[in-house]
């Protein structure tokens, strides 16, 4: 695609469009305000307008005219432009009724100035204007930006000027749709179907944005000397036509209807909740139901009569609390994904804003109001900071009861009172000295773990190895602070069960020397 | 960045005042472009990696290819990144890449390009810079940064025939025909017994196959470890030609070293003090005399890093190189100036009993005192004023 044919034919063709298709919408409402008029005159005569005022200022541009001629051309291309306007009302007439009317101007000139002409008069004018200022905003994409150092960014102000016209088109053709008496109505039921208008708009709009950001960056990477790649163009084109594809794919799929209110829809989803958690209740129940029944039977004997748990009630329909709505679940969920997607994008919005405007995210804050409720969410945070520092403070001051009857029991091998790894390790050590004393070897009070490791050695000394590492185990667990893996716990376990089973052997060995005596 | 939130709120109100479904449709169009483009380019930016990879050692005149490679690991296409590498002057004109190119779902793109080791030194190649953004202007552009590498180009190696340095060192591994020396682990056979010789000498083993008394024969050898001392004191040059000379004192300290190492197979070494661009402050550089081609790399290495620097007097370091050296070692001292205080330093070193030599590259105007010192100095002085001159060492 090359640039000539981008500046000569495709921008003022989208531009054009885009024009049409807000002309099109105004053109629906003044057609509803009077029905003599034809929304596609409005069209035509903002199109021709449009075309002409991109066609005219690059001419004005690449002539470098003074003001005097420009002006000068700018009078005859408008004095051009409202005759055509004029010549383009007649067009359905029949010849002799165009004649006749324009016979009789002169006896009566309002005719040149009828209703119709001063309205196509108007908005080709503000299509004129419009046109102009994109042709000139289209220009300045081609201009180094040092030339406009005061301005805006072209592609800012382009992006600006799409976006309101977008808002001018959904506004009359809103209106045009739902009327002026329908607005105030807020019970009417939604109107639904495609409006085309609005969505070529849109689409050529976002279409033209990738263009000019294209062009943008090309600008900028001219002058850094950038070594553009030859495909890109072409990439570039392939991946906003499949990005824009895509996003109006998701942007269909989501819903679009909102038959419940804000509250309403709050009420519907506390519903939901309520449905889930109900739900959750009921079968939580009826599973503890079943081990107490066969208790009571076992304590009560035979006597008592097994009774069956009650079954079962989920709610049969799901009750849209305050809702007047007869709500099917599936449309209740769409309707609260409506409000999330909506209050989503207004908290959005909000967000972006206030982080794009610090000072007064600033003045916000300093609110009395919000003061308050800083104040007392910082006192909630501190009680509760508080009470976990006691929590971790109480747990490194010492153990509690539970915690030294569960260090005794460990002691005495019973595995009940392993509830993590570093228990794990504990309780294999202790079941090896265990073992150990009742073989003959037990550890003495005053013996460091490492002491009776090496004494122990010796005895066992196939396994050396082993009772190093439970020894080395046994002490990381016992007097560090750190977490102990569970794979520490594992081989803990290996090293005591090989450790335990030599010793074992040596016992069955020694009675069978005794036997043999 | 365009502000679209604005117009995306008013959209939305509009939408709901006037309820038209579709307009919710066209306010979802536009929120999707928005969010899904800076969704986009955030996650493009944590997708794509890239490296860069060359030779990152080479000599002077070569031509060095650096292969820059972009991968994109995620599913999504990456729209447009701007690559732009920062290469030293000296190694490239223009001094930086820059291309933009897309990398698709999954893919690596490669750039290459080649720096020209035009001068020797250590340099920067990079950082690599990439700015990653999106098709219509929603989302802020983010950057990624690839640190720069280092890069060494070797200073120029002149080939030298042979080179006739003095040397006297015993205890070392240099083959000679004079018998005042020999290397008592270097046997080379052994021989009858003859009156007076030590009876430390005698091979018992053989003595014992033989049936007579044999005594060992070593081989004579000297040692001849050689520490290239060179100046780098902007004092050293002459203010006219400083670059140059001090440029071609270090192609001289670069030859000397390979010819020793290379084609003599000897120890060497290397002393200077410079200024190290890696730290950016002076630096004494100290490589102990080794052997091998390893060890040769090492000193070229430091001779490409080593510039220019101020303050740091000659004699200094002449002195501290004595006290690493063995007795009998070379000394070669690498210079522009010819002055007596040298000349004293290097008497120091002769008398310390280091075989001295001094190579003066681009020597200033010298007084007919110091050129009468010199002359009586029998310090073998060399002139260098070209590279084809160093013929003049052999």
């Amino acid at each position: 695609m090359s640039e000539k044919w981008i500046r000569n034919v495709l921008r003022p063709a989208v531009v054009g469009t885009m024009v049409a298709c807000v002309a099109f919408g105004a053109g629906e409402l003044l057609h509803l305000a009077v029905p003599e008029w034809s929304a596609i005159y409005f069209v035509v005569v903002c199109v021709l307008a449009s075309v002409e005022a991109q066609y005219s200022y690059r001419v004005v541009q690449e002539r470098s005219m003074f003001h005097t001629e420009v002006w000068k051309s700018r009078a005859i291309e408008l004095a051009a432009l409202a005759i055509a306007i004029k010549f383009l009302g007649y067009v359905g007439w029949p010849w002799s009724d165009v004649t006749a009317d324009i016979s009789l101007w002169g006896a009566y000139p309002e005719r040149i100035v009828d209703g119709l002409t001063v309205a196509g008069g108007i908005m080709g004018f503000v299509a004129w204007l419009v046109s102009t200022q994109t042709a000139r905003l289209l220009q300045r994409l081609d201009e180094p930006s040092e030339i406009h150092p005061r301005e805006r960014p072209a592609i800012e102000s382009l992006t600006r000027v799409f976006f309101w016209g977008g808002g001018v088109l959904i506004v009359v053709s809103g209106i045009a749709r739902v009327s002026l008496a329908g607005l105030l109505d807020m019970a009417r039921p939604p109107i639904s179907g495609l409006v085309l208008n609005v969505l070529v708009y849109f689409c050529l709009g976002l279409f033209l944005l990738s263009q000019v950001r294209w062009s943008t960056m090309r600008k900028v990477w001219q002058a850094q000397h950038s070594e553009v790649d030859r495909r890109l163009p072409g990439q570039w084109v392939q991946y906003s036509l499949v990005f824009l594809a895509l996003a109006g794919l998701l942007a269909f799929l989501l819903p679009t209807r909102y038959t419940l209110g804000l509250l309403d829809a709050v009420s519907t989803l506390f519903g939901l909740i309520m449905l889930v958690v109900s739900v959750i209740y009921i079968f939580a129940t009826y599973l503890l139901s079943i081990p107490l029944m066969l208790l009571m039977r076992l304590l009560g004997g035979d006597d008592v009569p097994m009774e069956r748990p009650p079954p079962i009630a989920f709610p049969q329909q799901f009750d849209a609390g305050r809702s007047p709505l007869d709500l099917s679940l599936p449309a209740a969920l769409r309707v609260v994904l409506f409000w999330l997607l909506a209050l989503g994008i207004v908290a959005y919005v909000i967000w972006g804003y206030l982080s794009d405007h610090p000072q007064i995210w600033q003045a916000l804050l300093n609110l009395a109001p919000v003061r308050l409720l800083r104040a007392l969410w910082k006192a909630f945070r501190d009680r509760f900071r508080r009470s976990r520092a006691r929590e971790v403070a109480a747990q490194q001051a010492g153990p509690s009861g539970l915690d030294v009857i569960r260090q005794v029991a460990l002691r005495q091998g019973m595995w009940w009172a392993v509830r993590t790894p570093r228990d794990r390790v504990l309780y294999h050590y202790y079941n090896v000295l265990r073992r150990a004393r009742r073989q003959g070897f037990p550890r003495r009070e005053a013996e460091t773990p490492d002491e009776y490791g090496t004494a122990l050695k010796p005895a066992v000394s196939e396994v050396g190895g082993e009772v190093e590492q439970i020894t080395a185990a046994f002490v990381e667990a016992k007097y560090s602070q750190h977490e102990i893996e569970d794979e520490q716990g594992d081989a803990a376990r290996g090293w005591g069960r090989r450790i335990r089973a030599e010793l074992r052997r040596r016992r069955l060995v020694r009675r069978d020397q005794r036997l043999a005596k | 960045m365009p502000k679209v939130l604005p117009f995306l709120l008013i959209l939305f109100v509009l939408a709901a005042l006037l309820r038209v479904d579709f307009f919710f449709t066209v306010v979802y169009l536009v929120g999707a472009v928005y969010l899904l483009s800076r969704i986009w380019v955030r996650w493009v930016s944590q997708k794509v990696t890239v490296s860069r990879r060359f030779t990152d050692h080479a000599f002077l005149g070569d031509e060095v290819e650096v292969e820059v490679r972009l991968r994109n690991q995620g599913w999504l296409p990456a729209p447009w990144l701007s690559v732009h590498e920062s290469l030293p002057v000296q190694l490239a004109a223009p001094s930086g890449i820059r291309r933009v190119l897309a990398v698709g779902p999954r893919q690596d793109r490669q750039l290459s390009y080649t720096l020209h080791c035009r001068r020797r030194g250590y340099y920067d190649v990079g950082p690599l810079s990439i700015q990653i953004g999106d098709l219509l202007g929603m989302a802020r552009q983010r950057q990624m940064q690839l640190e720069s590498a280092p890069m060494v180009v070797y200073p120029k190696v002149v080939p030298l025939q042979a080179l006739g340095l003095p040397t006297r060192a015993p205890l070392a591994a240099l083959p000679t025909r004079s018998p005042l020396f020999e290397d008592p682990t270097r046997l080379m056979g052994v021989r009858d017994y003859k009156a007076g010789d030590s009876p430390r000498r005698m091979h018992w083993t053989a003595t014992a196959s033989a049936g007579r008394l044999l005594v060992k024969q070593y081989q004579h050898t000297v040692a001849r470890e050689t520490l290239v001392c060179l100046d780098l004191d902007r004092s050293g040059y002459g203010q006219r030609q400083q670059y140059d000379a001090s440029e071609l004192a270090i192609v001289v300290a670069a030859s000397l070293a390979h010819h020793i190492a290379v084609q003599e197979g000897l120890p060497v070494g290397l002393m200077t003090d410079a200024r190290d661009p890696l730290v950016d402050n002076n630096v004494r550089f100290y490589v102990p005399p080794k052997e091998g081609r390893a060890h040769l790399m090492q000193v070229l290495e430091v001779l490409a890093r080593a510039q220019l620097t101020q303050g740091n007097p000659l004699g200094q370091m002449l002195r501290r190189a004595s006290v690493d050296l063995p007795w009998g070692a070379t000394v070669v001292v690498v210079t522009g100036r010819e002055e007596e205080d040298l000349l004293d330093h290097l008497l120091y070193l002769k008398r310390a009993g280091f075989a001295v030599s001094l190579i003066l590259v681009r020597p200033g105007r010298t007084s007919a005192d110091v050129q009468a010192l010199t002359g009586r100095s029998s310090v073998p002085v060399h002139h260098i004023w070209h590279e084809r001159d160093m013929g003049l060492l052999a």
